[in-house]
Order: structure tokens, then sequence, then C-alpha cells
């Protein structure tokens, strides 16, 4: 059939669907194992998507918005494509980086199109900040009238630059707390709704009920001050996801087996006084970098199927700028001697660690994505060194975070379900040895 | 610099950016959608609000009461009374409340919602069943529709719907487009055509998007949602093994693409990506049936159309190159070797197309 006949024909027949037939899947990453589809439906997810869009910017028909976040996120479905589409606005799609050519790209984009409201991530709030105040104040940014924040907890310091400098102290900012699974806000601060402060989320959307449980019992905690798992109880909320593509028994357990009856989010979270909510980040083997959810395990896969490894252990470590980075401990399949004797590397200006180290970065660009990178660091262990495991295998990840970020000296807390207790002390000997010659 | 018009203008730049603006005041009366009246689910017997939610207020609010307004434009000091108001009622009565606000938008069966059944529903709980949420089950709707045709219906049509703004820097022009709603309904209900009857898309069916932030996938997105298939879209920064794990894993037969992606000045050759995964794909015993380019290449004018020149080139190689098969190397391909020419074509992902675009590529 020839291709410009499409020209020609009248326009496809709309296909009414149910409510509940899938609208999209979107993958994401989840602590263990495989990306997971995400199932959206159609009917629940535009009136909930339409109606957050509304109630969190106080949008109306032929407002400009601007959210920052890829296509390729739920944000950008979300709040770029549907949201604003259903609302009767205009969307700004911007191909570019936040920061090309110069760091007041987005603000001059605001003013050139007068966008209303600006949809962002405290990521790229922090990497605008650093680059100074100058590039904010040469631009007007009269036009817009709400700030918005999604992605990660957004830090005080970044939540103060983003009100008193872009915002000239004037605009709310409104924080969002939800997830691909949810589909749309979940908790937020509604405009000038109750007293907004740096870092706080703030109160549920209509029709939702979020609850704190405590991680040892799985009982909720009731009241304010409290923190724990953060969680959803019945009703549900119409834009959350139905299913996991062609695995629904993932579905049910991954989230909702954790702790029976409730939707257990991945993230803690803490409520206070004025029944308002903080998020904690992720409880889970999840890492939060620069608002991209990374799994631990689909990196770990990834290196461990790097000819140099036998396997793997990935952590996060605070980053200021992404939030998060990640940083793995690697161990090697052969001694790294063996590599400083072959002939062709002698004359290399690169030493074999980082020749592997660079290895190993690609392989995670090329397996998952250029993000994926361990940035953080990559630790190389010797044979036989050993990952501190439990008996059951599970990889000691809280040990393994100190590790990472230099803490050897605080207390571990209890090892005594750790298979391998001495594993501990060489990879700190190993992490002392590279952070010296790293200097 | 206006470029390829037709009846698909490429507005540019703020002066006929603001024009847009200015014309949007004749069309803003909205046409309210003669549907309706509000639906309040009558549940006497109230359940125990939990502990958890927040204020003193127990006022009960039937939903013929609830704002329409958002609580922003309300009055400063109410507007926490009313949040909690308004939250209370919608955790008492999620269905009707859900319910009330869906019924602004376009259903094929609005009285549906009259009947006021199956609004909602969900289990939470595998000890007592299967878990799952239904939310407006049997009630039928179109996201395209409700997106573009309902705006439209409501004096929409020229008004701005995307907003683009390119990465400007590498040897690329600059563009800067804006879509109204009517245009972006045409454009995509020319895919949506395409989907149909050249790719053989049905209802239900995944398509995988793997593009770049260009106005052509939010096309893609609105072609998918009006046919009733099943949009997967995946980041561009994901890496062709990633791509073909989530290809696969959705089964999906039918690929659509970008030839390039642009950010921060530097340019990215999705279409070696989009090659590699094929090939993965392909060994892991999954065939990719069709596939649809968008040709943003570097160092020409930009223009977006769906394909019209698809055939002259398809004709154009098949005449030099008699129809030979040609290995699939385009992935090889160097860029600088590019004949000017920028648009969005469609092809076919047999073996020949594979050739035409390395012809493409080294013309």
């Amino acid at each position: 059939m020839a291709l410009d006949e499409q020209e020609s024909r009248p326009p496809p027949v709309t296909i009414w669907r149910d409510a509940e037939d899938a609208a999209f899947i979107l993958y994401t990453s989840g602590s263990t194992g495989a990306p997971k589809g995400v199932v959206h439906v159609i009917g629940g997810y535009m009136v909930h998507v339409a109606e957050t869009m509304k109630e969190a910017f106080n949008v109306k028909v032929g407002d400009v918005t601007f959210c920052t976040a890829d296509i390729g996120w739920i944000t950008g479905h979300s709040y770029l494509v549907y949201g604003p589409l259903l609302n009767g606005c205009a969307s700004i799609l911007y191909e570019g980086k936040p920061d090309y050519p110069n760091a007041s790209r987005l603000w001059e984009i605001c003013d050139k199109y007068g966008a209303k409201v600006l949809y962002t991530a405290p990521t790229v709030i922090r990497s605008l900040k650093k680059q100074g105040d100058e590039w904010v104040k040469k631009t007007k940014r009269d036009s817009l009238e709400i700030l918005g924040t999604v992605g990660e907890p957004i830090g005080e310091s970044a939540w103060k630059w983003f009100h008193d400098i872009v915002g000239e102290g004037k605009l709310p900012v409104v924080d969002t707390w939800w997830q691909t699974e949810t589909g749309g806000h979940v908790i937020l601060s509604l405009p000038n709704v109750g007293e907004t402060k740096p870092g706080r989320v703030g109160l549920p959307f209509y029709g939702c009920i979020p609850s704190i449980l405590d991680p040892q019992t799985g009982k909720e905690l009731d009241g304010p001050n409290v923190e724990g798992l953060l969680a959803l109880k019945p009703p549900a909320l119409p834009g959350m996801f139905r299913d996991i593509y062609k695995n629904h028994e993932r579905y049910v357990k991954s989230y909702f087996q954790e702790i029976d009856g409730y939707y257990v989010s991945g993230d803690g979270a803490r409520r206070d006084e004025d029944g308002q909510y903080y998020i904690t980040g992720r409880v889970d083997d999840v890492i939060n970098v620069s608002g991209h959810r990374i799994g631990t395990a689909e990196v770990e896969n990834a290196l461990a199927r790097n000819i140099f490894v036998t396997e793997a252990a990935v952590v996060g470590i605070p980053s200021e700028i992404k939030g998060q980075e990640l940083f793995a401990f690697c161990s090697l399949k052969e001694d790294i001697q063996f590599l400083k004797e072959k002939e062709e590397l002698k004359s290399s200006t690169y030493t074999p660690e980082q020749l592997i180290i660079k290895d190993l970065m690609n392989t995670c660009a090329k397996e998952i994505g250029s993000f994926a990178k361990p940035t953080g660091g990559i630790l190389l262990l010797q044979p036989g060194t050993g990952i501190p495991k439990t008996r059951s295998g599970k990889l000691v990840r809280r040990v393994l975070r100190k590790i990472a970020k230099g803490d050897y000296l605080t207390d571990f807390g209890d090892l005594s379900a750790v298979a391998n207790p001495e594993s501990i002390q060489s990879i700190i000997q190993a992490k002392k040895k590279a952070d010296e010659a790293g200097k | 610099m206006l470029l390829p018009l037709g009846h698909f203008a490429t507005l540019h730049r703020t002066s006929s950016f603001s024009s847009l603006l200015t014309k949007r005041k004749k069309h803003t009366k909205r046409i309210v959608l003669g549907r309706a009246s509000s639906s309040t689910r009558e549940e006497e017997g109230e359940e125990e609000v939990p502990a958890s939610v927040l204020g003193p207020s127990r006022a009960k609010i039937h939903s013929s009461s609830v704002e329409k307004e958002t609580i922003a434009n309300m009055d400063p000091s109410e507007r926490l009374k009313r949040y909690q108001e308004i939250y209370e009622y919608s955790i008492r009565h999620a269905g009707a409340f859900w319910s009330e606000r869906a019924q602004k938008f376009s259903w094929e069966n609005p009285e549906f919602f009259k009947r006021n059944e199956h609004n909602e529903r969900e289990n939470f709980d595998a000890r007592k069943g299967d878990v799952n949420i239904e939310f407006f089950k049997g009630a039928k709707t179109n996201l395209a529709h409700n997106c573009l045709d309902r705006n439209i219906e409501n004096g929409l049509g020229d008004e701005p719907a995307i907003i683009f703004e390119s990465d400007k820097g590498f040897e690329q022009e600059k563009r800067c487009e804006t879509l109204t709603y009517l245009q972006l309904k045409e454009k995509s209900d020319k895919l949506a055509n395409h989907l149909i009857y050249v790719c053989d898309v049905k209802p239900g069916d995944v398509v995988v998007c793997y593009m770049p932030m260009i106005p052509e996938l939010v096309v893609t997105m609105m072609a998918c949602a009006r046919i009733g298939a099943v949009h997967n879209v995946v980041f561009a920064g994901y890496s062709a093994e990633a791509l073909a794990k989530r290809i696969v894993d959705s089964e999906a037969k039918v690929l659509v693409s970008a030839a390039m992606s642009y950010r921060g000045g530097k340019a990215i050759e999705l279409f070696k990506i989009v090659a590699e995964a094929e090939k993965i794909c392909e060994m892991q015993g999954h065939k990719i049936e069709e596939r649809v380019c968008h040709f943003n290449l570097p160092g020409s004018e930009s223009h977006t159309d769906w394909p019209k020149e698809k055939a002259e080139i398809f004709a154009a190689f098949k005449q030099r190159h008699g129809g030979n098969e040609m290995s699939p190397a385009w992935t090889d391909a160097p860029h600088g070797t590019i004949r000017p020419y920028y648009g969005l074509h469609l092809f076919k992902s047999s073996k020949l197309t594979l050739t035409s675009t390395h012809f493409f590529f080294f013309l």
C-alpha cells in the first residue's frame, strides 16, 4: 500500500474503549529483577491526571505550561502530554538540556512563551542554582504563577532558591509526590492550602489515604509525628496502575503483599504535627539518580555480565546535584596482575584498574543507558575478597552503603546474619587503598 | 524562514505565537457539553474515617455542592477548610467523587454515570481475593478524543497545543514550532491511518515509541490512543539492550522511532541504537514487523510532516539498485555524508527498507 495514501484517507474512526482497557505501558525499575511494565488504563488515568493538573497548577483553557521532564518518564506522560491537553492548555516541549547553551535557558523559554506553570525536578534546580543567581535574575519570569517540583525530595536549600530566587518569594512552590505506578499526583502542596515549608510535600490529593506503616511490624502508625513506610490504602486513586504487563503475580507480590491490604510505595515518609507529609527517600534497593529510578539489581546484573567481573553490588551514595549517585563494588575474576603483564597494555597511559573501570562504565551505558553509570565510583575487589551477604544470599547493603560513603568507623550494627563478615574488613582496606590512590 | 506549509503551517516564533494568543480570546467561550446532572451515590451508613485523615471537619458534602473551581481560586482563608471538606467527601464517596469529575469528559455512553454502578471498586488485600482496581468499568471513552476533538469542539482548534523549542546548537536549524489542536489532530490522524492500514495495528496492540523530545512523539501517542493501541514509550537515553528488553517484554510488533536525538549541542544517532535493538530482538526470536521513523537528520531544513516523499525515495532506490538487497550496514553510516533532507517518513521494516535507509544515508 502506498504510504502517501494516508493523506487522502478520511480521519480514522475513533475507537471507543472500555475505561478499564490499557492506555499505555511504561517500564520502571524495581528492587529486584527485570524492569516492570506498568500498565495504566484509559478512563481512570484520564480523570486523575486531568484533575490533578487542574488542581495542582490551577490551569485553565489557554494557559501555557512548561514541564521539563522527558516524555519517556511518567511525569512527561502525565503533565507534559495528557494533563495539559486534557485541560486545553498549551504545553511547551523542550528538546534539550536545561543548562544549554547556558543556565538561563529554562527561564528564557518561560519568558518567550509566557509560561504560567513551570514543573521541574530538584536535580535541575540544584544544578542551575550552582551556576549562580545572575542567570535567573537577568530574565523576567513575570508570566509564571506556579512553580512545581517532582522526582525526589527537594532539600531545603534548593527549595529556598527555587522559591526566593526563581519565584522571587511571590510564587507558590507545589511539591508533588507520586510514582510511575500511581499515574498522577498523590501527595502535594496544593497552591496556598495550608502553610508550605521547604521539604514538606504536603497533603494527600482528593480520594486517597496515605498511611505510614511500621517497617518492622507492618502496623499502621496513626496520628502526627510518625515515620515509616509510605503506603496507600483504599479507596484507590483512579490513575493507579492496574497491572504489571503479563505478570499479575508480580504486581500483587511486589506491591500489595509486602504488607497485606496496602499498596506499599517503596518510599519512606513522615507525617508532621499538621498532618502533612515529608518524604524521606527510598527504603528499598532502588536508587534515585537525578530523579530517575534505577534498580540496583539491574545495574548489578549488567556489571556481572562484564568479563572481568564475577559479582557486583551497587549502592547509592549522596550527591550534591544528582541527589544520589551509584557506587559499585565489583569482584574481579582474575587478579589484576595478569593485565599488568600484558605487553600491549604496558604502553597505555591508563593503569589496568582504570581500563577495567572504563570498561565497566561502558558496560552499564551499553546495557542500560549512560545515566546508569556508577559515577559515584567503582571499587575493584581482588578475587576471593567476597561481598558481604546474609546466609540467605542477600547483599548486606547497609554496610556497603557506609563503606561507599567512606564511613568506616561507625558501628555496622548487628552482623550476626552476615555469612562472610571477614569480607567487610577486606573491602574497607581496598576502599582505603583506592581512596589514597585517587588522591 | 517559513517552512513547508500546506495546511500544516509551521508557525514561527513569537510573532505567530502571539497572534495565536490574541486569537484565543475569540475562542475561549466554552461550549458546555450537554451531559450530566450530577450523580450522587447515596450512601448512608458512614464508614469510620481513618484517624490519619486530618481536620476536624465532618461536614458531609453532596456532590452537587462540590466546587467546580480549583481550590487555588478560592478565598485564601477558606482554602484549607474547603480542602478538608472536599477531601473528606472524596474518601467517603470515592466513586461518586470521581464520577462527578469524569463527566466533563467525552464518553461514548455518558448515561453510564447516571446508572451510578460500579464506578469504583478495589481490593488491596490478597487474602480476600484477587488484588484489583476498577474505575468506571463499562464506560467507554478515548484519550485522543478527549485531548483533541473535545477541545476542538469547544473552540480551541486554532489554539496552541504543543509549543516545540528545539535544542539549538547542532548544525541543525533551530526549530520552533507550534502545533495547534487541529494540527495535532490532523497529524496524529494520518499516523493513525498508517498504523491501521500499513502496520496492521489492532486495538490493544502494543506500539513501542523510542523517540527524543520532539512533537512527533506526542503525535504518536495521540495516534495510538485514537485507535486503541497501547503505547510503550521508551526513554531515548536507554541503550539498545534496554530498548530490546522492553520491546520483547511488551511483545511489540511495531516500533516508532526517530533518526536522531539532539541534546546539549550533541547529536545522538538513535537509528544505530534502533538497528542494534532490532538485531538483539531477532536473536531472541522476536521480530519487529513494522517500523516507522522520523527522519530528523542534521544539516537540513526542519520539516515535519507525515510521509509524503517516502514513495519517491523508495522508487529512487529501486531505480538505482534494481531492488537488490544490500546488507543492512546502515549502523555505520557516517552522518557527514547525508544528503540534505529532512522529513518524516514511514517505512516498512522489511529488508528492503533497511536497504533503503542505507541508501538514504550514503547517497
